[in-house]
């Protein structure tokens, strides 16, 4: 991939060592990444109930971290929830990500009226009441996971398009666009190889933060009806159904909170690392 | 204009003239007939004494006391003055006696007058409780038959006086008193009974009528009520008639088979004597025991307390089984304040408070979940009243703070009819009647009510009723806020319960008679707060335009307590006012606080913000309990919880498949482990409490036993679901409301159960509003799961509703319907169950419903507060009068 | 311009109000049965209160009459509460304008600040202490930051109450501290990002290199690279204000606080049709209103924007 055109970065491309921090995120989420696909392989009966083992606190003989009400082992649910409490948020920051890129890009670059359609298109998105439109997708489509998923891209893809838009908006007015429309370049060229790569890092980061987002957005709609339902091996569920037995085993509450916490926060220091290399190296802002 | 003014300021100077001292005087010599003993009986000199009344006399220009040689009375000016001394003396009394309160003095006198046959069952323990209660007042009692006393109080010589008279005509003589300027409070009222010898038999049944005996010889005097009989039935003496003066010579008589006798209830200290025979009247005969005090002194406020200690006590006894009978008539006052009339076959409740002392009861808590914990648990706890830890310091509380674990949108229970709203809408609205500890009808509003036919209720109004803003309560309110209440556009949320009323009619002043269209056995208890019953004034209503309960209008109600603010969604705040007819409570003001979040409450109690927390989570109960400031309590709370099946959708349609579902129920293991053993596995729809008026507790459970049951067995669920015609297994959906987490974990092991034989529940966790909204034989959800909460404990009202006409099951079984009707009219308790025993054996037989659990709440009470008779029917009425501070 | 722009702001909210009058007719639950309650009714019962609430005319003839209603000034009447829709939503913007603008504002004053100096100092303590703490703000869900509070700041250390809205400006100000602190950290984590990541961009810009060369003093030149920085700050800070509108309602619940957030959520889970249009066109307003400041912000930031033919 060229550099886009205009000045290019000072010096070479140097190669700094990647920073301790980042290679515990990176390992971090390594990890997740293998819940993710070996979870379901290792813990297959993950939600099978016992009732009576139920509530038994962390360090009983069998369960390291206890089991829930219903009996479920608290460790077999975790390693086994990584994959739905993932992937499902991972899939609604990328696909709210290229719904900004490509909505916020047409609509920052061509202006008119089509930037007009698509801004207030943002707004009456923005001002639906999430709550309205989750319970009607669960009432009209039923209350899967993958709607739930569609549902979701659909209401983040605002903060996306508004926040490519902008950066394009900056970046249309900047001389080397003109020099590339002045060269008669396509106007698709111009938007996605030149423009584009300038405002990559604002869209990553966003991105990253939507993941966050998304995963307690999962979690907290689902005593909606929507998206997961109760008992399934989901950490953001878990946190939700095991917030009342909080006391009796703590361990049920803080694992996967202390996850979701993780993963979020690796993800946006990756994010981070990530959006600084390309910014330095290559792409100019 | 001069004239008239002349005229003004004549009677002016006239009123200066007069003073309380003089009248007083001229009273006391009407009643010695000389000034000398006139003079002893006021304490003063004779000389003191004609001085003064000789002053008053040419001060008016006119004589006042006719003097003889040895005597004095009243010149016809001076008896006009004297009318009016007593009532001028008893005002005077009462403004002195508060200055002497506000000033710091405790002083009161209050005397009493009443017939000997009062004594044992209504002064001595209202006198020991006066002395308990209300240090400083000082009490004097004279005995007197009811004209005496009349007199004494008409001349100001005696406070209060109580009497009883028979009843009928009560708007009449009321009337009669008020033209007198005397007040009357009803007291309690009791029926007649006829004792006969035993071989006396004139017909089987528990009542006789009274013209039945005439033939006999009967015994009158004063230990007997026979009198006011003869004189209903027209009888005239006979020749073997004889008089006794005294009860137990009457019943001894009566023993030795020489004649019948008629007695109150309240002669009855203990068992009749063998060779005796007790048996109701037809028709009834009652007598009311009120007590009348001059309009103004009811003001003093000693005699207030007085009053009100009086009405609290109703004489305790041997319970006539003729009269425990379904017919509906007055069982005397707020039973709040009296120990219940024990039944022969229960045990007194002071036996039971040493079973359930605080520490064993927390032991229990803990224990949890040992099926034998959980049967003490749900034998202590069933309906029976409990007393709260703590003796009563008396002391006035200035606030208390409850915290409710949702939201109230409208105060008014017609327009949001949820559990919450009942509890708080009863701090401040009555009804006609109230419900006591055990789930019994007593005086509300209403202080005494009869059922004339089996589809005719009249009720007789108190005439001392008062809104909170102190206008009077009339019948006219009375039938307008039920008619308010019947009608489903102003009323949604109560107009099913008055959907068999006929008519709504005001039949005297303090009179109101209701109508049915068709016999309804459980209709007298909806007239509480607990069910539809919620009088406000037709003046409030309309000035309104009939949107109560909102922040603007709040609440008009009869209660001791008035809505002061309401803040949708924040709070809701109580103030006490003296308007209430019953004794005045000691909590002066209450806040209610919305705190949905669970965390957010139970911070806020571990914070010491919280004084009682209503329906704390069960799964948290743990914490609760681990609070130092607070205990927790738990009750059998009505609710049923259970499975019911949409007969109309395939696969539940074949009852080989509902069958397989029934099985693979683990209740016990949902009670003990989801629950934390708080709940019962149920056997039936209908809750052990909802019985307690045929049975007892235990025997409320073997009765519901009986019905057929469905164990946990997964090899007979597969078995049933290979007989079915879906032995494949087959994939359906089941909503629960995310506002019962306790359901949804129950709906999971369901789930588990039923994968394990092929069939995969999905469970859905939902909003309240949609699963209520999925409550309907139209719905597209084969099973699901009934959360049913119940008031009033009535035995019938779930398995109307789902067994009924327009049941969530689309279930039509004309045996069961039949069988209902007539349980809606029979009025005995004992064949009303057994009438609903039977449709819940049809059922079970369909399998139709497959009953989980009866429910527990937990309470939460700051541990400086003491609660009377915490039970099942605690809080739907006026609750806050029941708390009491207690010693440290 | 302008002209157009309220055009077009209209033709929003007409659009808006018929997709939310759809969807609520779509939405599970029944406003009767709501009403009723797990009781049985009568089928004249039902038929009453359909009567009552106009249930059983046509779609377009109930939208039309909530329209009507709405254009000659009458907002309609909350079936739940009783009350006007007007008197109950103006019962409790104080309230959530209060919390919000709180919120906002104590994002602001902590994350521009730490982001400059974070991207300023890029890689010192502070940026790294800054941005952990950033990244925990956004991750933790709302609730669990809301429940650490309240047990450190209302429990263990009894400094703020526990609950509530309180009663008069000052209490109510003091009861809100807790619940704006709680929203304030997701949102100001994210300022604090867009702030450092967009000045680092300005700073390794070509005009602050040549600033620099120039001999222009530090500070001058930080101004100056704020300025720039500024648009895509603006952009995500306006559109932090619009998810704090929504974001409301954890905080109301947690808190226990009678705002807008929980009056919506009620609202459309009982069906009451008039409050749920009334505020969902009152957050467009002030969703448009907010695009065009920023717009505005951006004319006046941006000359070259300027330039080229302003806002759309």
């Amino acid at each position: 991939m060229t550099a886009a055109l205009g000045p290019v970065g000072v010096g070479f491309r140097s190669r700094r060592r990647i920073p301790v921090t980042i290679v515990v995120c990176l390992a971090v989420l390594a990890v997740a990444l293998l819940a993710v696909l070996l979870g379901p392989l290792l813990f297959p009966d993950a939600t099978e109930q016992d009732i009576l083992s139920s509530l038994m606190p962390a360090g009983s003989p069998g369960h390291p971290l206890g089991t829930d009400e219903l009996g479920r082992d608290i460790l077999a649910l975790t390693v086994a929830g990584a994959a739905s409490a993932l992937v499902g948020p991972v899939c609604v920051a990328v696909g709210s990500m290229l719904l900004g890129i490509l909505l916020g890009t047409l609509a920052g670059y061509e202006r008119g009226p089509l930037d007009f359609a698509i801004s207030r298109w943002t707004d009456l998105l923005l001002a639906l009441p999430v709550l309205l439109a989750a319970i009607v997708v669960s009432g009209v489509f039923g209350g899967g996971y993958w709607t739930t998923v569609a549902l979701l891209i659909l209401l983040f893809s605002p903060s996306d398009i508004r926040i490519v838009r902008a950066g394009v908006l900056e970046q249309a007015a900047r001389p080397y666009i003109e020099a590339a429309q002045m060269l008669s370049l396509s106007r698709w060229r111009v938007m996605f190889r030149h423009i584009l790569p300038n405002v990559s890092s604002l869209v990553i980061t966003n991105a990253m933060l939507n993941v966050a987002f998304a995963l307690v957005a999962f979690s907290s709609l689902s005593f909606l009806g929507v998206g997961v339902p109760p008992g399934t091996a989901d950490w953001g569920r878990q946190l939700t159904d095991n917030r009342a037995i909080m006391f009796d085993n703590p361990a049920a509450v803080i694992v996967p909170a202390v996850l979701i916490i993780a993963v979020a926060c690796c993800v946006n220091l990756v994010g981070d690392w990530l959006g600084q290399r390309l910014t330095r190296s290559g792409g100019l802002a | 204009m001069e004239l008239e003014n002349a005229g003004l300021i004549e009677i002016d100077a006239l009123t200066r003239v007069l003073d309380v001292h003089s009248l007083r005087i001229l009273v006391a010599i009407d009643r010695t007939g000389s000034i000398s003993a006139a003079a002893r009986s006021l304490g003063f000199s004779q000389p003191t004494i004609t001085q003064h009344v000789q002053r008053l006399e040419s001060r008016l220009g006119t004589p006042l006391v006719a003097r003889t040689a040895r005597s004095a009375s009243l010149t016809a000016i001076g008896q006009l003055l004297a009318a009016h001394a007593p009532r001028i003396d008893a005002s005077l009394t009462a403004a002195a006696t508060e200055l002497a309160r506000a000033l710091g003095h405790r002083v009161g006198t209050v005397r009493i007058a009443a017939p000997a046959e009062a004594v044992v069952g209504t002064i001595a323990p209202a006198l020991a409780r006066i002395a308990a209660d209300i240090p400083g007042i000082e009490v004097r009692f004279v005995e007197a038959e009811t004209d005496e006393a009349l007199e004494l109080v008409r001349s100001g010589r005696v406070d209060v006086a109580v009497t009883t008279g028979a009843a009928g005509a009560p708007g009449e003589r009321g009337q009669r008193l008020r033209r007198e300027g005397l007040r009357s409070t009803f007291l309690y009222g009791e029926e007649l009974i006829a004792v006969l010898p035993f071989d006396e038999m004139p017909q089987p049944g528990v009542r006789v009528e009274a013209s039945a005996l005439a033939h006999l010889p009967w015994i009158f005097g004063d230990g007997t009520r026979s009198a006011v009989v003869a004189e209903a039935v027209g009888r005239t003496g006979g020749p073997a008639d004889l008089a006794v003066s005294r009860p137990d010579a009457a019943l001894a008589l009566v023993a030795g088979g020489v004649g019948v006798a008629f007695l109150p209830e309240s002669a009855f200290a203990a068992a009749p004597p063998a060779g005796v025979r007790v048996l109701g009247l037809s028709p009834a005969l009652s007598l009311r025991t009120v007590a009348v005090t001059l309009a103004e002194a009811s003001e003093i406020p000693a005699v207030a307390a007085s009053l009100r200690m009086l009405a609290a006590r109703r004489p305790s006894g041997y319970e006539v089984e003729a009269l425990a009978d379904a017919r509906r008539r007055s069982n005397g006052h707020r039973a709040r304040f009296a120990r219940p009339i024990a039944l022969a076959t229960l045990p007194r409740l002071q036996e039971e408070d040493p079973l359930m002392s605080a520490t064993s009861r927390s032991r229990i808590a803990r224990a949890g979940a040992a099926a034998a914990g959980v049967l003490l648990l749900a034998a202590c706890t069933s309906g029976a009243a409990e007393s709260s830890t703590g003796t009563d310091t008396g002391e006035e509380i200035d606030h208390i703070s409850v915290a409710l674990p949702g939201s109230l949108s409208n105060l008014y229970v017609g327009q949001e009819a949820g559990i919450l709203n009942y509890y708080i809408a009863s701090i401040t609205q009555e009804g006609l009647v109230s419900v006591d500890a055990q789930g019994r009808v007593q005086p509300g509003l209403a202080e005494s009510w009869e059922q004339t036919d089996d589809v005719t209720y009249v009720y007789e109004l108190r005439d001392d009723a008062e809104f909170q803003d102190g206008t009077p309560v009339t019948a006219d309110d009375v039938v307008f806020s039920l008619e308010q209440a019947r009608d489903e556009t102003a009323s949604p949320g109560l107009a099913y319960y008055l959907a068999g009323v006929d008519t709504i009619e005001k039949t005297d002043e303090n009179e109101v008679t209701i109508t049915l269209t068709a016999p309804d056995a459980a209709f007298a208890a909806n007239m509480s707060s607990g069910g539809a019953a919620f009088i406000t004034s037709q003046a409030f209503w309309e000035e309104h335009g009939g949107k109560v309960g909102t922040a603007d209008a709040m609440l008009l109600g009869t209660g001791p307590y008035q809505v002061t603010e309401f803040v949708p969604d924040s709070h809701v705040q109580f103030e006490r006012v003296d308007t209430w007819w019953g004794e005045l409570p000691k909590v002066k003001s209450i806040t209610v606080e919305f705190i949905p979040d669970e965390s957010t409450r139970l911070l806020a109690a571990q914070a010491g913000d919280v004084d009682i927390a209503f329906n704390v989570p069960l799964a948290q109960s743990t914490q609760w309990e681990q609070l130092q400031t607070m205990r927790v309590e738990y009750v059998n709370d009505l609710s049923y919880v259970g499975l019911y099946f949409n007969t109309s959708l395939a696969p539940f349609d074949d009852p080989k498949v509902r069958e397989a579902f029934a099985h693979a129920v683990d209740r016990d293991a949902v009670v003990e482990k989801l629950l934390r053993g708080h709940g019962e596995a149920a056997t039936a729809i209908m809750t052990p409490e909802s019985l307690g008026k045929a049975y007892d507790a235990d025997e409320a459970r073997e009765v519901l036993a009986g019905i057929p049951q469905y164990d946990f067995d997964l090899s007979a669920a597969k078995e049933a679901l290979a007989a079915s015609e879906h032995p494949d297994g087959f994939e359906a959906e089941l909503l629960t409301p995310s506002t019962g987490p306790q359901l949804g974990t129950a709906a999971q092991s369901l789930a588990e159960n039923l994968s394990s034989i092929g069939i995969t529940l999905n469970v859905r966790e939902v909003p309240i509003e949609e699963w209520l909204a999925s409550l309907d034989a139209s719905s597209s959800y084969g099973a699901g799961m009934m959360w049913y909460f119940s008031t009033l404990g009535d035995p019938a009202e779930v398995p109307s509703y789902l067994l009924g006409a327009g049941n969530p099951s689309a279930y039509s079984n004309p045996e069961i319907d039949e069988l209902l009707a007539q349980a809606g009219t029979e009025s005995d308790p004992a064949a009303r169950v057994e009438l609903l025993v039977q449709a819940e054996t049809l059922q079970a037989e369909d399998v139709v419903n497959v009953p989980l659990w009866w429910g527990q709440s937990a309470t939460a009470f700051g541990n400086d507060l003491g609660f009377d008779d915490y039970s099942s029917f605690a809080f739907i009425s006026s609750w806050p009068t029941q708390i009491y501070r207690t010693a440290p | 311009m302008l002209a157009v722009r309220v055009l077009g702001t209209a033709a929003i909210l007409f659009v808006l109000s018929i997709i939310v009058f759809s969807m609520l007719h779509l939405a599970p639950g029944d406003l009767v049965k709501t009403l009723l309650g797990t009781r049985p009714a009568s089928p004249e019962a039902v038929a009453a209160i359909r009567e009552q609430y106009h249930l059983d005319d046509p779609l377009p003839v109930q939208y039309l009459r909530w329209l009507g209603g709405v254009l000659s000034g009458d907002l309609g009447e909350s079936i739940r509460l009783q009350t006007s829709v007007s008197d109950a939503i103006a019962a409790r913007l104080g309230l959530t304008l209060a919390l919000c603008g709180l919120a906002f504002a104590i994002a602001l004053a902590v994350g521009v600040p730490l982001g400059v100096q974070s991207a300023v100092r890029a890689g010192g303590v502070l940026d790294r202490a800054g941005t952990t703490l950033g990244v925990i703000g956004l991750s933790a869900p709302t609730f669990a930051v809301g429940l650490l509070l309240l047990y450190v700041f209302a429990y263990y250390l009894p400094i703020f109450p526990v609950y509530g809205g309180g009663r008069g400006p000052l209490d109510t100000l003091y009861h809100l501290v807790l619940p704006a602190v709680t929203l304030a950290a997701g949102l100001g984590a994210i300022v604090l990002k867009l702030t450092r990541t967009a000045m680092l961009r300005e700073l390794d810009a070509d005009y602050v290199t040549s600033a620099r060369a120039r001999g222009i003093p530090e500070s001058r030149t930080r101004r100056l690279a704020l300025r720039n920085a500024a648009i895509p700050i603006v952009t995500g800070a306006s559109l932090l204000l619009t998810f704090l509108v929504g974001g409301t309602v954890l905080a109301e619940t947690t808190y226990a606080l009678p705002g807008l957030g929980t009056l919506l959520q009620d609202s459309v889970l009982f069906k009451d049709l008039a409050v749920v249009q009334a505020l969902t066109l009152l957050v467009a307003l002030v969703i448009a209103m907010i695009a065009l400041l920023a717009d505005l912000a951006y004319l006046m930031l941006d000359p070259r924007v300027r330039a080229q033919g302003g806002a759309a």
